[in-house]
């Protein structure tokens, strides 16, 4: 075995030992006492909201009865039960369109969250871990961030450069890691004056490996800490420039069809309402399942 | 104070600067360049050759900069296609509107929103049951939530107007005009107040959480005073300050939310511009709504840092200027 890749079977057992602490995090987080019994109730009550969202998300042939974009009914059908959710004006299965939304809904939170937590994590570990001129100038750029009206950059970039979900992930991922950031500026800065980083120092480890090994791992915790608000208002702004018009063509969002639902209000309230209750239900699952898990 | 409030404004600058090189590359890299961009893909001759006269298209980029934050400067942000009038004069006509809706539903959003904050950091049997409603709240999309308010309490019972902010059968002057307008924004205040009350309960909860472990909070408790009394003449007052910056910090998605609110009720103020601009492609127009959300959150977030100073004597302007 060479060195170097004793070096990097070491590291990837690092990761695995830190990924495995992670879980456990939320899994302790569900187990522990600490946690109290609403808290336990708040988790397992999160979990429920989101299985079916999850399941339409990930098997969506599973649910869908109907092809979301073919006409298959009579118009603006009422509730029934060959068409749960009724149908819309052209005809079209609402429970299928519902179940079909779920994808682009998770997608945009989930997107939005690996880009928010990835760029906090480097900002937060760069600014606190290197200091001085770096440090200030970065805290002035998370300053500066936390303050920009988010929803409207992302209305203006969806304008001009075309709806699309890749760019409403970009751009709320780019602009809504300031909160992550600061914590972690914080975390790091305790943590660079631990025995074990100067003990990494004196043998000799690059910044790099420091930052990996010795930093990285203990600042991790606050990542479910923020993740639930960065998941849920990525959701709402994207339904919100879906009910404006600034929906993404290649999918079928909630936000559109609860704007579709508004043009109907007077011949369908099923409409609106169905997809709304899929975004609450979300959302809310998300919040209550991060929420629970978050220690703090 | 005025010095701090000079020094403040001016430190806004740079900020907006970076906003202004931000938009001019934005714009810069719109997929068919800023023509495009400004003038939609079907602009006619004449609009092209004005926006390339007006932008300086033939000039190089760097002269193009400098020309663009020259005019954001001097507040001219451009000519609105669709109403065909300067971009701020059109931004500023319908920004009262939208003042009328959030500044009274978040005045009551945080008159109810501390106590029940309080309330809820006390622990005990009530602060689940009003973190869930608060996240319940938090979560819930705001125009779906107007949709159904407007669904149940106009459209079918027909107790309130529909939508638009005065009735236009009828010219009401003084008095009558007040009742008028109020009359049609309580829907809207209604659908805005659920999310800025969850934030305020939220916020004021965690703030507050902290305050109570500290050591004085038990003394003043020790002293006699009541519950009560030591929670609003003591930890408020030091709970305030993170409250105070994060509700400023929000500035911008309180502004969002009146925006989607004002498109389900038609009311004619920033919202109804967001979604005009949307549907005629009016470019220019969403650039200048967005760069005076912008501003408004700047000046937003200086006015809570001054209160900040206000409450909190141990924060001097010399200090924090060093």
């Amino acid at each position: 075995m060479t060195p170097g890749s004793a070096e990097r079977s070491r590291a990837w057992l690092g990761w695995r030992q830190g990924f495995a602490q992670f879980a456990n995090t939320s899994a302790d987080a569900a187990l522990n006492y600490r946690l109290g019994k609403p808290r336990r109730f708040q988790l397992v009550l999160g979990c429920l909201l989101l299985l079916p969202v999850v399941l339409a998300a990930g098997y969506p042939t599973l649910m869908l009865a109907f092809d979301p974009l073919a006409n298959v009914g009579p118009q603006l059908a009422q509730p029934s039960a060959r068409h749960p959710f009724g149908t819309d004006d052209l005809g079209r299965d609402l429970f299928s369109a519902v179940v079909a939304g779920a994808r682009s809904s998770l997608l945009v939170g989930g997107g939005t969250a690996a880009i928010s937590i990835t760029v906090g994590l480097l900002i937060g570990i760069v600014a606190g871990y290197f200091g001085g001129l770096v440090d200030d100038g970065l805290m002035r750029l998370t300053e500066m961030l936390m303050v920009l009206p988010r929803f409207f950059i992302a209305l203006l970039v969806v304008a001009l450069f075309g709806a699309s979900l890749a760019h409403v992930c970009l751009v709320l991922g780019l602009t809504g890691w300031p909160g992550l950031a600061r914590i972690v500026r914080l975390d790091t800065l305790s943590y660079r004056e631990r025995g074990h980083v100067a003990a990494a120092i004196t043998l000799g480890a690059s910044h790099l490996t420091i930052v990996r090994d010795h930093i990285l791992p203990f600042v991790r915790q606050p990542i479910l800490s923020v993740a639930a608000p960065i998941v849920t208002s990525a959701i709402l702004t994207e339904a919100g420039l879906s009910y404006l018009g600034l929906a993404d063509p290649n999918w079928i969002s909630w936000g559109k069809l609860i704007q579709n639902g508004q043009t109907f209000v007077n011949h369908g309230w099923w409409l609106a309402v169905f997809p709304g209750i899929a975004l609450v239900l979300t959302c809310v699952g998300v919040a209550f399942v991060l929420g629970a898990a978050d220690r703090d | 104070m005025a010095r701090y409030l000079v020094w403040r404004v001016f430190q806004i600058l740079p900020m907006l600067w970076l906003v202004g090189t931000a938009l001019f590359i934005l714009v810069q890299l719109t997929p068919g360049g800023p023509v495009i961009a400004l003038g939609g893909e079907f602009a006619d001759r004449a609009t092209v050759a004005s926006i390339e006269r007006q932008l300086g298209l033939d000039r190089p980029v760097g002269e193009r900069y400098i020309r663009f934050l020259v005019q954001l400067a001097s507040g001219d942000l451009g000519q609105s296609y669709f109403y065909r009038a300067p971009v701020l004069e059109v931004v500023l006509s319908h920004l009262p509107a939208t003042l009328i809706l959030i500044c009274p539903s978040l005045l009551l959003a945080a008159f109810v929103g501390v106590p029940l904050g309080i309330l809820a950091a006390r622990g005990g049997k009530w602060e689940p049951v009003i973190v869930m409603f608060a996240l319940l709240a938090f979560t819930l999309p705001i125009f779906w939530l107007g949709h159904l308010v407007r669904l149940g309490l106009a459209v079918e019972t027909g107790w309130l107007p529909v939508h638009g902010m005065v009735d236009p059968r009828v010219n009401h002057e003084g008095i009558a005009h007040v009742l008028d307008v109020t009359r049609h924004a309580l829907l809207p205040w209604l659908t805005l107040m659920p999310h800025q009350l969850a934030f305020i309960v939220l916020l004021t909860k965690s703030a507050m959480s902290v305050e109570i472990l500290k050591p004085y909070f038990v003394t003043t408790l020790a002293f006699g005073n009541s519950r009560w009394g030591a929670e609003r003449g003591h930890a408020l007052p030091n709970a305030a300050l993170p409250i105070i910056a994060l509700f400023c910090n929000r500035c911008g998605s309180f502004l969002a939310g009146s925006v989607l609110v004002e498109t389900v009720y038609a009311w004619p103020g920033l919202g109804q511009l967001v979604s005009s601009a949307i549907q005629n492609r009016d470019h220019p127009l969403i650039l200048g709504i967005v760069l005076v959300v912008t501003v408004i959150t700047l000046l937003v977030n200086i006015a809570g840092d001054v209160v900040a100073m206000r409450i909190d004597p141990r924060i001097r302007p010399e200090r924090t200027q060093e």
